[in-house]
């Protein structure tokens, strides 16, 4: 592997973990606040819970991200 | 390259169907294409691109497929075929993912309630633009056929973008030439068939103006944003789609407003929106090569003064900018 596409993963490495740990603090305040919801009575706003799943969703994309950048370091 | 690959699989396919996929990350791009077959016979399989090799075929030279795989290669590109008999053929062609030409404009972003002009003897252009942005509630468009129509024009109207053809036939005015007379090149996009001419190339570059080839017209990404009011002062530009998602979040819960942009071209787009003393955080790293510290000094330059350069490298990595009011990691500041 070359030294750009090295240093691109590494770029995009740095960025999944910044993106994952900004993220699953803002997606478990809003946990939080589903924990307090019982099925019947929520209290989240629609926007909350857009956020909740769009963080969710990222930060899957993200693991599988820094998976594959593991992934080579063993290469 | 492309005619030689899909002759073989077409050829390949007889009665079944064929499948091409795109895909398409920031450094490679991956064509896919699948037969459902009669599959090529294990002992062919390791010969089908050399040259002058030729299967099942009666007129067959066995130039196209060796062509297509050495100018893949010329690419750095690589070519794989996978078969199996009487299941069917997938050819994989990886390519190395280039920056876009400096002259190319990839993508259109308009200001809400904007009025473009459309200049095209070819009518079949406007009917182009119409279908792109009469889906897009909140932009006018104006059409004009002819150069004095427009240079004449004494409406009062502000206008705020031109899409302006090159050629205009039967006219002594080309477009750039209306460009000119207007002082309109920030606003201007030239849509032409004639990008490949180099006189064209460099007279757009010379006056900063993007070409869109005709052809692009109905794919180009058109983006509509809104105007910012001056008190929103923050800035973030990085092309990584979930970063900006984290700053945009991180904004909306600290109730501050913020635009985010993809690109350095889409926040010169918008550049008019943001008065000089905006907080700009821009990342070092901005894909295709392009380094995030360079383009700021041009924005200290145009008189942007709170510019911070947003990287997850240390900040030793970098030498002193004066341009730079300081080094930040990738973390919201707020």
């Amino acid at each position: 592997m070359d030294q750009i596409k090295k240093n691109i993963l590494k770029h995009n490495f740095t960025n999944s973990v910044v993106i994952i740990s900004s993220l699953a603090k803002t997606a478990s305040k809003i946990a939080n606040k589903i924990s307090l919801c019982s099925f019947e009575e929520n209290i989240l706003t629609k926007r909350q819970l857009e956020i909740f799943s769009q963080s969710m969703t990222t930060i899957q994309n993200e693991i599988d991200k820094i998976k594959i950048y593991v992934e080579n370091l063993d290469d | 390259m492309k005619d030689g690959v899909l002759h073989f699989v077409f050829e390949s396919a007889s009665n079944g169907s064929v499948f091409i996929k795109l895909k398409c990350s920031d450094s490679n791009i991956e064509i896919t294409i699948t037969d459902n077959g009669c599959g090529i016979p294990k002992e062919i399989l390791p010969k089908v691109t050399d040259h002058g090799f030729s299967f099942g075929k009666n007129s067959g030279a066995g130039f196209g497929l060796s062509y297509a795989k050495q100018q893949i290669e010329k690419l750095n590109g690589q070519l794989i075929i996978h078969s199996e008999e009487k299941s069917g053929t997938k050819v994989v062609i990886n390519l190395l993912r280039s920056a876009p030409p400096s002259w190319f404009c990839e993508s259109l972003t308009f200001h809400l309630n904007s009025t473009i002009v459309v200049l095209d003897d070819d009518p079949s252009i406007h009917d182009a633009w119409n279908e792109r942005l009469n889906s897009i509630s909140g932009v006018d468009i104006i059409h004009f056929s002819r150069p004095s129509e427009l240079l004449n024009n004494n409406d009062s109207l502000t206008i705020n973008y031109y899409l302006i053809d090159y050629e205009l036939l039967n006219e002594n005015e080309n477009g750039l030439n209306v460009i000119d007379e207007l002082h309109v090149n920030k606003q201007s996009f030239l849509v032409t068939s004639c990008f490949d001419d180099m006189i064209v190339r460099s007279r757009c570059e010379k006056i900063g103006v993007k070409i869109i080839p005709k052809s692009y017209v109905p794919y180009i990404p058109i983006k509509l944003v809104n105007k910012v009011s001056k008190n929103n002062n923050l800035v973030f530009i990085d092309d990584d789609e979930a970063m900006r998602m984290v700053w945009n979040f991180a904004a909306e819960e600290a109730g501050k407003t913020i635009s985010t942009y993809a690109s350095i071209e889409e926040f010169i787009d918008a550049i008019d929106m943001h008065d000089k003393e905006t907080v700009i955080y821009i990342d070092s790293q901005l894909g295709n090569n392009i380094k995030g510290e360079i383009f700021a000094k041009e924005l200290h330059l145009k008189g942007f003064t709170e510019i911070y350069l947003s990287t997850g490298y240390s900040s030793n990595k970098f030498e002193y900018m004066p341009w730079i009011k300081s080094i930040v990691g990738k973390q919201p500041p707020f």
